[in-house]
């Protein structure tokens, strides 16, 4: 009995000596990202011409990122004008580009039209405060004898963080 | 008997001595254990908020993937770098992380490193691996600085 106990236990540390545990080593790492609020574009104006009395030959109405009014030779122009005005939102002290998505639209009274040239000298902005705004000017080719009515059109514009 | 006896006395002293020897062997064979330490952090980059949700993928290899996400730019893998003994070889792994702002909101990201096993090279941090990952933003995500530690383990018998 002593000897048979003395066998099993030199089986038993023989069997233990053959698994082998794993080891690991570690490290740690930073992962990092920002994230900007979302960008809002808002409408405050929309850009105005006035009243326009068309003459025989064709000419341009000009309206200014300051709203003043340029009226070509032999037209007649009166009432208030307007340069199209946005405001723009997101993260404060970021930069955004600003452009017009068509800078040639077509003005249309269901029947005829006029084409206009958008333009802005804001090419970026930075949102102080979160916050800013454009101005859009626009020219207008008014047609020989253009026909009377209210012309009306639409145009976008992009806003995007650089 | 007592023959007997001294005869399984013997054979207990032969096979006592070839235990030692296996348990030494081991231990004079034991190589240094391979060390790993981080290389650059790994950045997502800047991303806009939008009113939907999306994710950003960053390959190991540094390529950049975008859904539903204006990622703008500034996206970069990170690294670490391995010490350890010649034709050692190790399994990498890592697992997924939360990064917050300061505000306590949290983005959850995985992570995918450039090998699952590596045999190393002698010299130090002279082993490098990339890892990648994605990240997953809701919609509106809280704008924000969001930061977090991952950890990588290399496992090795």
């Amino acid at each position: 009995m002593k000897t048979n106990f003395k066998l099993l236990g030199v089986a038993g540390l023989m069997a233990a000596a053959v698994a082998v545990p794993a080891h690991a080593e570690t490290a740690q790492g930073d992962a990092t990202v920002k994230i900007l609020q979302a960008i809002t574009v808002t409408k405050t104006a929309d850009l105005n011409f006035g009243n326009v009395v068309p003459s025989a030959a064709a000419a341009t109405v000009a309206v200014g990122e300051d709203g003043t009014r340029t009226c070509g030779t032999g037209l007649n122009c009166y009432g208030t004008t307007t340069s199209g005005a946005f405001n723009v939102t997101g993260s404060a002290g970021e930069t955004v580009s600003v452009g017009i998505d068509n800078p040639t639209i077509q003005l249309s009274n269901g029947t005829q039209s006029m084409a206009v040239a958008l333009s802005t000298s804001t090419r970026s902005l930075t949102l102080a405060g979160g916050a800013g705004s454009f101005r859009v000017a626009g020219t207008l080719s008014v047609g020989a004898n253009q026909a009377a009515g209210t012309y009306t059109g639409q145009y976008n514009v992009s806003v995007n963080y650089q | 008997m007592a023959v007997l006896e001294a005869a399984m006395t013997r054979a207990f002293c032969i096979s006592a001595l070839a235990l030692a020897a296996l348990l030494a062997a081991p231990a004079a064979a034991q190589r240094r254990a391979p060390q790993v330490e981080p290389g650059v952090p790994l950045q997502f980059g800047v991303i806009a908020a939008g009113g939907r949700a999306g994710s950003i993928t960053i390959s190991p290899d540094g390529a950049v993937r975008c859904d539903g996400l204006q990622c703008i730019g500034g996206a970069r893998v990170g690294d670490f770098y391995v010490t350890g003994p010649k034709d050692f070889a190790v399994a990498v792994s890592i697992a997924p992380t939360l990064l917050r702002n300061a505000s306590g909101m949290t983005i959850a990201v995985s992570f995918t490193p450039s090998v699952n096993t590596l045999v190393l090279r002698p010299g130090n941090r002279q082993n490098r691996f990339t890892v990648g990952g994605t990240m997953r933003l809701a919609a509106q995500q809280p704008p924000g600085e969001y930061r977090g530690d991952y950890l990588v383990v290399l496992e090795y018998l």
